[in-house]
């Protein structure tokens, strides 16, 4: 053995990886004994009213509050991406003062807990009685009772609208900025304007990057919708609680409400998923032929290793 | 200071590009120095010389990626960063300095094909949205163009599956198929593996044969050499030397023209006498 050069030597397991696979298995049996566990714990709980759950799961309230969850989240979402395009090209403007203003919106914005936002929205009209369009220091103008223009569902719309439109202009800011500069210019050296090099170059690429945290941030919407139910806007959680009020049952409702929220965030991460795949063309060399073993080099050189010896 | 220009403008035969007195500054640094050349209809002009000197400067000005600070560039009959309105020269609008880069090609080092597009989809890009060309007959345009750089069996590859050398002459696909007035080369081997240089030389060397008209800031000497009808060479923001490829080669008329020939050639003089 000695006689043989060292790069030609076979090399021993020594009993390595059968540890590993031993380890590997035996987590996995003790994950699933975890998981049994408490699942048959949770099933054959006295407290757990499967009858409950399974009466007001498809209750026409608690769909109409899932309805309305829907209806914020995607309200949201339209204002927070409008607002957010808006945020975004403020901040990188070459003019100081809309940079400044975009910034301190920014800052304020992610700075108030959304659910004092959502409250300071609501109780507006105890603070300002009437909303409008005027001329200022002037009788001319619209005017409103503010309860009237901004019912609790639109005042949670603009609270959560406006909330977002913070996070969502930095996530599109950082998206934009990690588009490559050279990309830009060989758009400007072809004579593109700049409207069309933002959605012909910019926009697409920026979509690569800007798609996994928006995903993020719309799911993060979407549960924070439930502190609505504060100022009673009927969404999905306000519902629940209403029920449990009533009956007490509690956790029940609680597991409704949370088996539509995981509805929900499954059918958000399914979109994601299409929509990353779909701005990703172009980012991979191969097309998903090669198949790559982290094992195979090191298997082939014993094996040509062997046949030299 | 003025470089003298080689060659006197003809009234009956205006140079299709006409650099005057061009200079710029970076803060206080002087990148372009009085800066002078005619570049003919047809033409293929070479621009040589040390790094830093000012040559991609200059390519730039020509096409208004960059501005410069005094003198004045005229491409056809366009003055460059004015247009005529009132019989008064005001300055470009983003849309009509837009539409003066449309016809000039640009292909540069760094390549930068769009990489979320295949590489038809770069090709038709600006006759189809610039241009405003239909489709089908972008498309076919595409191909031929395709074609005439070997890139035929290319078409659905996103940029990121070519080689370097593919990657530039799909970009020089797509420079063309805006049927330029002008097209500039900024250093377009400079960032390719040695092997894959001959390959893209061999493209422009075609193109340069069609007679289209180029201006090439490069540093493959023999390349230039070869091709060029004029050689410019520039050092510290000046023009030290303009001339045919035979006279700035083998006869250089300054110093730092013969030490930066001898820094490149590794042949040194015996090169330049090859070439003569």
């Amino acid at each position: 053995m000695a006689s043989i050069p060292l790069e030609l030597r076979p090399v021993e397991d020594g009993g390595e990886r059968r540890w590993t696979a031993f380890r590997h298995g035996a987590s996995w049996v003790i994950a699933s004994f975890v998981i049994a566990y408490l699942a048959v714990g949770i099933a054959l709980n006295p407290a757990m009213r499967w009858d409950v759950i399974a009466e007001y799961i498809t209750a026409p309230l608690i769909l109409r509050g899932l309805w309305l969850t829907i209806m914020i989240t995607v309200g949201a979402t339209i204002i927070g991406i409008a607002g957010g395009l808006i945020v975004a090209t403020a901040r990188m403007s070459e003019n100081l003062l809309i940079r400044s203003i975009a910034t301190g919106y920014v800052n304020l914005f992610r700075a108030v807990p959304l659910l004092v936002q959502i409250l300071i929205w609501y109780n507006l009209g105890t603070f300002l009685p009437e909303l409008g369009i005027g001329i200022p220091f002037t009788n001319f103008g619209f005017y409103a009772p503010t309860n009237d223009v901004l019912s609790p569902l639109a005042a949670c719309l603009v609270a959560i609208g406006l909330n977002q439109s913070a996070y969502m202009g930095e996530i599109i800011r950082g998206g934009i900025l990690s588009v490559q500069h050279g990309q830009i210019e060989a758009a400007v050296a072809l004579g593109m304007t700049r409207v069309r090099i933002f959605w012909r170059v910019i926009a697409p690429q920026a979509a690569r990057s800007i798609i996994p945290p928006m995903g993020n941030d719309i799911i993060n919407l979407l549960k924070a919708t439930s502190l609505v139910s504060v100022v009673g806007a009927g969404d999905l959680m306000t519902r629940a609680q209403g029920v449990y009020a009533a009956t007490y049952q509690v956790i029940p409702l609680l597991l409704v409400a949370s088996f539509w929220y995981l509805v929900l965030t499954a059918l958000l991460s399914f979109v994601q998923n299409i929509l990353e795949r779909h701005f990703s063309a172009g980012t991979k060399q191969d097309h998903g032929t090669q198949k790559s073993s982290a094992g195979e080099p090191v298997r082939q050189l014993q094996v040509s290793a062997r046949e030299a010896v | 200071m003025l470089a003298p220009l080689s060659h006197p403008v003809a009234l009956a035969d205006p140079a299709l590009v006409r650099v005057r007195n061009v200079s710029k500054y970076y803060g206080d640094a002087k990148v372009l120095d009085s800066v002078s050349l005619d570049v003919q209809s047809g033409e293929v002009r070479c621009i040589i010389g040390p790094s830093g000197s000012g040559k991609s400067t200059l390519l730039r000005c020509l096409n208004a990626l960059t501005t410069f600070d005094s003198g004045a560039i005229v491409v056809g009959e366009t003055r460059v960063g004015y247009t005529e309105r009132g019989g008064k020269l005001r300055p470009w609008t983003a849309r009509e300095a837009a539409a003066f880069r449309s016809r000039i090609g640009l292909v540069s080092q760094h390549v930068n094909l769009f990489s979320h597009r295949t590489v038809i989809e770069n090709v038709i890009e600006g006759p189809k949205y610039v241009l405003g060309i239909p489709d089908r007959e972008a498309r076919e345009r595409a191909a031929a163009l395709l074609a005439r750089v070997g890139l035929s069996d290319k078409h659905d590859s996103y940029p990121i599956q070519l080689s370097g050398g593919q990657q530039q002459r799909a970009a020089i696909a797509r420079a063309l198929a805006m049927q330029p007035q002008v097209i500039l080369f900024d250093e377009a081997t400079s960032a390719l593996d040695p092997e894959l240089v001959g390959e893209v030389l061999a493209v422009i060397r075609q193109l340069a044969a069609d007679g289209l008209t180029m201006v090439l800031v490069t540093h493959e000497m023999r390349f230039a050499a070869e091709v060029a009808d004029r050689v410019t060479v520039v050092d510290r923001g000046r023009i030290i030397e303009d001339g045919t490829a035979q006279q700035v080669f083998s006869q250089p008329n300054h110093s730092r023209t013969a030490e930066f020939l001898s820094n490149h050639l590794d042949l040194g003089s015996g090169r330049a006498a090859r070439i003569g």
